[in-house]
């Protein structure tokens, strides 16, 4: 008989309880581990590769969607939670199910029923069942904080610490007060969930914050860059010029 | 608007007019033209009850001519109005004390003479009137307006703080669930406890009217539940004291002002660390003036997140609405504590 190794993270002691009580009536389910945050979670997973987790989403410091975000190949995930706004973009993460506190012992096997079968199997992100939810739900929250990966610890940077992101192959790098940080996503998703009112795609390789923006230069005859308050110079397209045309008023 | 010399005692003052009014006409003819008695009697009565008895009728057109668009309209229909009422008034007593008295020549050869008086105090009556009644109308205008006004605010002014009433939070009451439900595996006693306590605060919180003020004594029982509650599910994590003057257990504050400012402290301290955090409440009373100080710690790293402030904010609008500028917030804040201060008059005039 094959064993799932479970790994529950949730800062509440009482739902480790009841998800570790429930646990034991599955006989293939193995629990590894308990995590009461995020930091720690994010270190379990990469030590002890669970083939299921528990995850809560509202934890200190950072939320289970954002240490989701860290992880490399993450195994099969079960939110359970009392939020039920977050349901979209835990299914965007592919999580398997959605159990919302407090749930029964049955609606929890389902749970952990299809996480087996999940278990192993290629991951298939259902492009369009996402893209069906989002147009159904065109209420769009834009992000106010982005999680980031220094080494094995995991960083929490506010969006308005930010001064301007450059595209860099896979990956996105974020040029803050603090540093620069690498982040795996692409301009295409920065562009849209970052504030548009604060931030503007003057470039294929560039979204700037405007704030930041000391002034804008003509280069040549249908050419110009920015100069940042720090001095750094951007290049800017023609349609990154319209937009911040736009954004600026000018 | 009802007719104001037919409603209420209106017509004391309407009739007392027409009495001066009919005593001085009747005078008139009595002393100075030197009819009879009887003749100034009668012709003074037939000219003042016909014209008062038709009077109250110009209300109507007073009220219901008020609302035309334009003036000229308004002019014309009172120059009709008046033309066929002075008209009609003329005619009918003058036929009734020409027939009354035809065997007086001194009489008739007076009457023929006075027509164009008649006419010319028959406008002036009617113009009279309709003033009055149009100034009638306007204070009874002034007055539906103010008093409806008043209302309004009295209805903006519950509906404000309705609205800015804390609202459970309802993460609160399903994690709370959540926990209960892993009691009643592991802990039954404990389970029941809480279930008992949620009840409790769940009983005090909901439904309780907006503008109702409970003793503080009640309140800091309120608060005493829902801190025992959250103190189940993060145990020590969280550890919470109170110190109350016993002055103040009686005062009336307004119903759970203080919840918002709990559920604060524990948004941003205790959910958000990982170590232990504090929360302190202090009351006291010093000359009629309550003080109430919640004062907790929060992990120096965490981030302001979005939605910080709303749940003060109304705190302060509230403390506004009921005590005006009686009422002071003050808050103050370092890298590892908050603290808020609210001071209002422990008295206050109910209306």
């Amino acid at each position: 008989m094959s064993t799932y190794k479970v790994l529950i993270i949730d800062d509440e002691k009482l739902a480790r309880d009841i998800i570790k009580s429930y646990l034991t009536n599955d006989m293939e389910a193995e629990l590894i581990g308990e995590c009461d945050n995020g930091f720690e979670g994010f270190k379990q997973i990469n030590a002890l590769t669970p083939d299921i987790i528990f995850l809560d989403i509202m934890m200190p410091k950072v939320t289970g969607l954002e240490m989701l975000e860290l992880i490399d190949n993450p195994p099969v995930i079960i939110f359970s939670t009392a939020y039920d706004q977050y349901a979209i973009e835990a299914f965007e993460k592919n999580a398997v199910d959605y159990l919302l506190k407090p749930y029964s012992d049955e609606r929890f096997s389902e749970a952990l029923n299809k996480a087996k079968k999940k278990v192993g199997q290629e991951k298939t992100i259902s492009e369009n069942i996402i893209q069906d939810i989002q147009s159904a739900n065109p209420k769009k929250e834009y992000l106010s904080r982005i999680a980031v990966k220094t080494g094995a610890k995991i960083q929490i940077i506010p969006v308005n610490k930010i001064d301007y992101l450059e595209a860099m192959d896979d990956y996105v790098k974020l040029h803050t007060m603090e540093g620069k940080f690498l982040k795996q996503h692409t301009m295409k998703y920065f562009e849209a969930h970052l504030p548009a009112e604060d931030f503007v795609r003057i470039h294929r390789s560039y979204i700037v914050k405007v704030k930041n923006i000391n002034r804008l230069e003509q280069m040549g005859k249908d050419s110009h860059i920015v100069i940042l308050n720090d001095k750094t110079e951007l290049n800017v397209s023609r349609a990154g010029y319209n937009k911040l045309k736009e954004v600026l008023g000018f | 608007m009802k007719n104001p010399i037919l409603s209420g005692s209106g017509y004391k003052y309407y009739l007392l007019v027409w009495v001066i009014l009919a005593s001085s006409h009747g005078a008139i003819l009595f002393f100075y033209y030197d009819f009879s008695l009887e003749i100034s009697l009668v012709e003074s009565l037939v000219y003042n009850i016909t014209f008062a008895s038709v009077v109250p009728g110009f209300w109507y057109i007073v009220k219901f001519t008020s609302d035309s668009k334009d003036d000229l309209s308004l002019m014309s229909t009172h120059v009709v109005a008046a033309t066929m009422i002075v008209a009609i008034w003329v005619s009918v007593a003058g036929l009734l004390l020409k027939y009354l008295f035809k065997d007086q020549e001194a009489y008739l050869l007076f009457f023929e003479g006075a027509i164009i008086w008649r006419i010319i105090i028959g406008m002036m009556y009617y113009s009279i009137s309709i003033l009055i009644f149009y100034l009638i109308k306007y204070y009874l205008n002034m007055q539906e307006k103010a008093s409806r006004e008043l209302e309004l605010q009295a209805l903006l002014k519950d509906a404000e703080l309705r609205m800015l009433k804390s609202q459970i939070n309802p993460h609160f009451i399903f994690n709370s669930l959540n926990s209960i439900s892993a009691l009643t595996i592991t802990e039954p006693k404990s389970a029941q406890k809480m279930v008992i306590k949620l009840s409790d605060f769940l009983r005090y919180s909901l439904g309780k009217d907006s503008v109702q003020r409970n003793s503080l004594q009640d309140e800091i029982q309120n608060i005493s539940h829902y801190m025992d509650i959250e103190k189940v599910r993060f145990g020590d994590k969280m550890v919470f004291t109170k110190n109350i003057s016993d002055e103040c257990q009686k005062v009336l504050v307004p119903n759970l002002i203080l919840q918002p400012l709990f559920e604060n402290a524990i948004k941003y301290g205790v959910y958000e660390s990982l170590e232990t955090e504090t929360i302190d409440l202090v009351c006291q009373l010093e000359n009629d003036i309550l003080t109430l100080n919640i004062h907790n710690s929060f992990p120096a790293d965490s981030l302001a997140r979005k939605g910080e402030g709303i749940g003060l904010e109304n705190v302060r609008k509230r403390l506004q609405l009921v005590y005006g500028n009686k009422a002071t917030m003050a808050i103050s804040k370092s890298d590892n504590t908050f603290s808020i201060t609210l001071k209002f008059p422990s008295k206050i005039k109910e209306k």
